[in-house]
């Protein structure tokens, strides 16, 4: 009886670990008497899996748990079957980073800065180049970082995440600061790295469509606790975001352009009604307008605020 | 042993500038240069008696109230400036302890520093020739006075994580420090004056230097308490600073 109860032990044990990348359990934290996260308890298992909720949900302070940076007031915490807090330095051995924001040492140059990352998580220059390569900053290697525009920080950012052969990246809103054609080459290359070299990435994003073409998982949390998980085709109906409001710098020329590649627009006085079932298709038919010389100054899509997905999906408006 | 080294580099890089850098040595030299006229004045007319080192030490020292400042100023951008504005954050996602980082920012800054203190001093050596011991025990003397100064403003930087108060908060407990010995010694209270005069420790360490048993001496002197402050309050402050970094929250 012992032993069939050990074993089952094991098996549970080995389970959770092969399964779950990421597991949290009851996660309380009050910075002061505010209370960031409420029991939270959420499940990531391996490949691409998104972090979902809207802003001060509780999405940075639960990064900020994973990355042994805050300690949690009460509950678990497990990456790759380490403890958060006693065994970060293990967890920061396999695990890259790449917070919201995150800041960079402004006066050192590209090159340098990466170099010294790749240094202390065991790469080498090699890598370092290859890396640039891959998120095309092969040009801004002598580069002072401050003199990096938004957008190519955002690269860098991703960059350093990307060097000593993580198993799992976090990512904190990576697609912020980039335009319509650079979020598309983010999410493409998170879905590259993990399919070429089997890295698991967690995504935190508000902006839900953004992760309906590559992850296999998502977790939304609200208000410090987990709302619901599962596989995104499941939980969230496949086209239920179709619509996107764009405003632009010539909206007339823009809808004509959209037009004949087979959107239908609706000119609302102000801004652009667009209809597209796949959220990346009409970022990257925006990105190919480039040459025309129109700029997006803002484009979002209707019904994706974390309240209308709560009523839509979850209470089942 | 790499790893270390290229965590140094790093601090080195994140710290540092050539002109920072350039400055800091350039500002240290003249200010130790200009206090070289009532030192070797001293030293000349007396031939560094023991009765004059301790004013000797004095004008020498006089210098280090702008170390101290440059010290507390670099360590406010290294660790309070970092942990304001996040770099501590991005460098703590990497695989580093707490515990390594701030003794590598310890360690990269004092070795920074300790050459700015060292020349000038080789410099006095080289133009007056200087009695080696009073040379030992001034280095030594600057060494430890550096080290005080440095994990004061560790200290201070991890407690208020904001380099402005970080800076002024060092600035004036380690002005404090050393006004302090001069104000008890006002009051008579040599004794306490004594232990808190690092100066005074100039005088112990040469007079040390100079017999054949260094530490009875020092006992003799009634110096014991004077050294044990210049080693123990450093090693609390460091330790003290280790421990809050260890535990705190870096949101």
């Amino acid at each position: 009886m012992s032993v069939k109860l050990d074993l089952i032990y094991i098996l549970d044990i080995f389970f959770i670990i092969s399964v779950f990348v990421i597991e949290t359990e009851g996660l309380v934290k009050f910075f002061g008497h505010i209370k960031a996260l409420d029991d939270l308890s959420i499940h990531v298992p391996e490949g691409i899996s998104g972090l979902i909720g809207p802003n001060g949900a509780g999405k940075t302070t639960t990064i900020n748990i994973l990355a042994g940076l805050v300690k949690p007031t009460s509950g678990k915490a497990r990456v790759l079957g380490l403890d958060v807090w006693s065994e970060s330095l293990g967890i920061r051995r396999k695990t890259r980073f790449m917070l919201e924001g995150q800041a960079l040492p402004k006066s050192v140059r590209v090159f340098t800065f990466l170099n010294h990352v790749a240094k202390l998580c065991g790469s080498d220059r090699e890598e370092v180049l290859k890396v640039l390569g891959i998120v095309g900053l092969k040009d801004f290697v002598d580069r002072r970082i401050e003199s990096l525009s938004a957008g190519m920080m955002q690269r860098l950012r991703l960059a350093q995440a990307l060097l000593g052969s993580p198993e799992l990246i976090i990512l904190d809103e990576p697609t912020a600061n980039l335009d319509p054609i650079g979020r598309v080459e983010i999410l493409e290359l998170i879905a590259k790295m993990n399919k070429e070299y089997g890295i698991n990435f967690l995504v935190s994003t508000h902006i839900l469509p953004e992760l309906e073409e590559i992850a296999g998982w998502v977790s939304i949390i609200d208000k410090g606790k987990a709302v619901i998980e599962g596989k995104p085709g499941e939980i969230i109906p496949r086209g239920l975001y179709n619509e996107y409001r764009i405003i632009s710098s010539n909206n007339k020329r823009l809808m004509m352009l959209l037009r004949e590649r087979g959107f239908e627009v609706e000119d609302k006085g102000g801004y652009l009604l667009v209809k597209s079932d796949i959220h990346w298709r009409l970022y990257r038919v925006l990105g190919e307008l480039e040459e025309y010389r129109i700029y997006v100054y803002k484009i979002e899509a209707v019904g994706t605020s974390l309240e209308e997905v709560f009523r839509k999906v979850i209470v089942g408006e | 042993m790499s790893k270390i080294l290229d965590l140094l580099r790093l601090e080195y890089d994140l710290t540092w500038r050539y002109l920072t850098l350039g400055m800091v040595y350039a500002l240290i030299f003249i200010a130790y240069t200009a206090s070289l006229n009532v030192t070797t004045g001293i030293l000349t007319l007396y031939g560094g008696s023991i009765v004059y080192l301790q004013d000797v030490a004095s004008s020498y020292m006089y210098s280090f109230f702008l170390l101290i400042g440059l010290s507390s100023y670099i360590y406010s951008k290294s660790i309070a400036s970092q942990i304001s504005n996040g770099l501590i954050k991005t460098i703590l996602c990497y695989p580093i302890s707490r515990r390594r980082l701030l003794i590598t920012k310890l360690v990269t800054n004092y070795l920074v520093f300790l050459p700015s203190g060292i020349l000038p001093e080789l410099y006095l050596q080289f133009l007056y020739g200087v009695d080696m011991k009073v040379f030992i025990a001034l280095i030594l003397v600057f060494a430890v006075k550096l080290l005080f100064s440095s994990t004061l403003a560790i200290l201070f930087s991890v407690i208020l994580r904001e380099p402005l108060m970080s800076l002024i908060g060092s600035m004036l407990t380690l002005y404090t420090f050393e006004i302090a010995p001069g104000f008890l010694w006002s009051i008579h209270a040599e004794k306490i004056a004594k232990m808190l005069s690092l100066n005074y420790l100039i005088v112990v360490l040469y007079r040390a230097l100079s017999s054949p048993n260094f530490l009875k001496t020092i006992m003799e002197l009634d110096a014991l308490a004077t050294v044990l402050f210049s080693i123990v309050f450093p090693c609390i402050f460091f330790l003290s600073s280790l421990f809050l970094f260890e535990k705190m929250d870096l949101d």
